[in-house]
């Protein structure tokens, strides 16, 4: 076939690598940041603004050239970017083609690296959040506990939805195990664009969204306030803000 | 050279006239010939009646010629050894067998790497003893529902559409597997409205991605002018680029997936 070595299935394999690389590895890097705010609270092993967009580009980089060295003129022969019928690099498929080792150890080893360094992470975070929250106040504790679990659960799960198929459909594979084309096509129009799209609901939205309700809660608690003033001004009562 | 000086060879049988820029035919009744070769003319009208007084021909080949009509004249001959035609590689936008009615033994067609976008009301009706038909790299798009239907010895069927491919399509006892298409991922023959939804699920998934994203973006950068630039905002403004880019780039790959997986065949 080819379309398969045509220079549009390149591109959209090559970019669609990266971006899935670096997402993998910006996730991590979320994960180091907040671990070591949480850990090291009172030291100065953090990222700073400069060492953030530093750190950036180095995983920008790295995902470039994850998806650049099967292009090159020494690996061109690699049908890396055509070997499933798909232009995406999955390694799903039992047979053998010019670099085999390079999309297993990229696509499933280091993957499945990422994840499991993304997991201990976001378990760790979690433990160390109802650490300290044990020793706050005992009436916020479960609030608090509460929505960052849920926060932190999401990202894993996630993240775990996304990423284990493709690894398990890739070790199974390599057991030799038959797996239906029709996977490695769902896991590459799906299941990718899929964490694409909830990422920003994860990292962001959800942040907007507690705001907002931590403002309504404040301005609900300041009317309150009031109101408790001016019907009773004779007794004193005190309202703990949260 | 005109064919028509052929006249006196009438022990002929094999003809070949490739690459003799042809641009019109004009036979005489050759009996004798069985294999006629008239590949890579100048060919763009036929009239198939030329070939009904060739009593012996058995094998066709008008392939790389810029063939864009076929016709029938009124001929009530009926020619009764052509097996084989070939069509391959030739500028047939739309294909119906009444030109071929006059030849009722055709066994294999090859109308592969041509223009050929619909295949007309008539199917392959008038060439009833079809077994092979050969479609690749044509761009079919409309075809009668019935479109092989009668045709009870058809054993092979390459097309690029799928829809070609589907049970309801191809004759009762027609082995599925006989017949190879691209799969499409994103469409099924049956179940129509499930896999409409599934579509829609998947645009919405991606518009999701693309949108979300850029408004995470803006909000990142609006929040980077207001508050402290933190760490985390750099991360997660890098982490919407990329998936932004995949937002970007999905749908294309699914396009490309669907226009051209090819089926493997069931042996795996």
């Amino acid at each position: 076939l080819i379309w398969l070595h045509s220079a549009t299935c390149k591109v959209a394999g090559f970019l669609s690598l990266v971006s899935s690389e670096v997402s993998a590895l910006i996730i991590l890097l979320i994960t180091l940041d907040r671990f070591l705010v949480l850990r090291f609270p009172f030291s100065s092993a953090r990222f700073g603004n400069r060492t953030a967009m530093a750190a950036c580009v180095v995983v920008w980089a790295g995902g470039f050239l994850l998806a650049t060295v099967p292009l090159l003129p020494v690996t061109s022969h690699w049908q890396f970017y055509s070997q499933t019928g798909i232009c995406i690099p999955l390694s799903v498929t039992r047979q053998e083609f010019e670099g085999r080792a390079y999309a297993t150890g990229v696509l499933i080893i280091f993957n499945f690296v990422l994840f499991l360094l993304i997991a201990a992470g976001q378990a760790f975070i979690y433990w160390s959040v109802q650490q300290n929250a044990m020793t706050a106040g005992a009436s916020t504790r479960k609030t608090q506990d509460t929505t960052i679990a849920r926060r932190l659960i999401t990202v894993a799960v996630t993240d775990f939805l996304c990423w284990f198929p493709i690894g398990m459909c890739g070790l199974l594979a390599l057991a030799g195990v038959p797996i239906p084309g029709e996977t490695s096509v769902a896991m590459a129009i799906f299941v990718l664009p899929l964490n694409s799209a909830l990422n920003p609901f994860l990292y962001t939205f959800n942040i907007i969204m507690e705001r907002r309700t931590k403002r309504k809660e404040k301005r609900m608690l300041k009317e309150l306030e009031a109101s408790i003033k001016q019907t009773d001004s004779g007794h004193t009562l005190s309202i703990t803000s949260a | 050279m005109v064919p028509q000086n052929l006249t006196s060879n009438v022990y002929l049988v094999h003809l070949i006239l490739s690459k003799c820029g042809l641009h019109t035919l004009l036979l005489s009744p050759l009996p004798n010939v069985k294999y006629f070769d008239l590949s890579f003319n100048q060919l763009q009208i036929i009239n198939m009646d030329v070939f009904v007084n060739l009593v012996s021909l058995e094998i066709l080949t008008l392939t790389h010629n810029p063939l864009t009509v076929l016709q029938n004249g009124d001929s009530q001959l009926k020619q009764w050894s052509l097996l084989r035609v070939d069509f391959s590689y030739t500028n047939l936008r739309d294909f119906g067998s009444e030109p071929l009615s006059h030849f009722p033994v055709v066994r294999s067609l090859n109308l592969s790497h041509t223009k050929l976008r619909a295949i007309g009301p008539s199917g392959f009706r008038h060439v009833p003893m079809l077994t092979d038909v050969d479609l690749s790299d044509s761009p079919v798009q409309t075809f009668p529902e019935n479109v092989f239907s009668g045709l009870t010895r058809l054993q092979r069927v390459v097309t690029d559409n799928y829809k070609l491919c589907c049970p309801d399509v191809l004759p009762d006892d027609f082995k599925e597997r006989n017949c190879q298409a691209p799969r499409n991922e994103l469409s099924s023959c049956q179940d129509l409205l499930r896999s409409e939804g599934y579509r829609v699920f998947l645009w919405l998934i991606y518009v999701c991605a693309v949108t979300g994203n850029i408004v995470c973006l803006a909000f990142r950068f609006r929040l980077q002018k207001h508050a402290s630039k933190s760490a985390f905002n750099t991360f997660v403004s890098s982490l919407c680029i990329a998936d932004f880019l995949m937002g970007v780039i999905s749908p294309s790959l699914a396009l490309l997936t669907s226009r051209f997986k090819v089926a493997t065949p069931a042996t795996s």
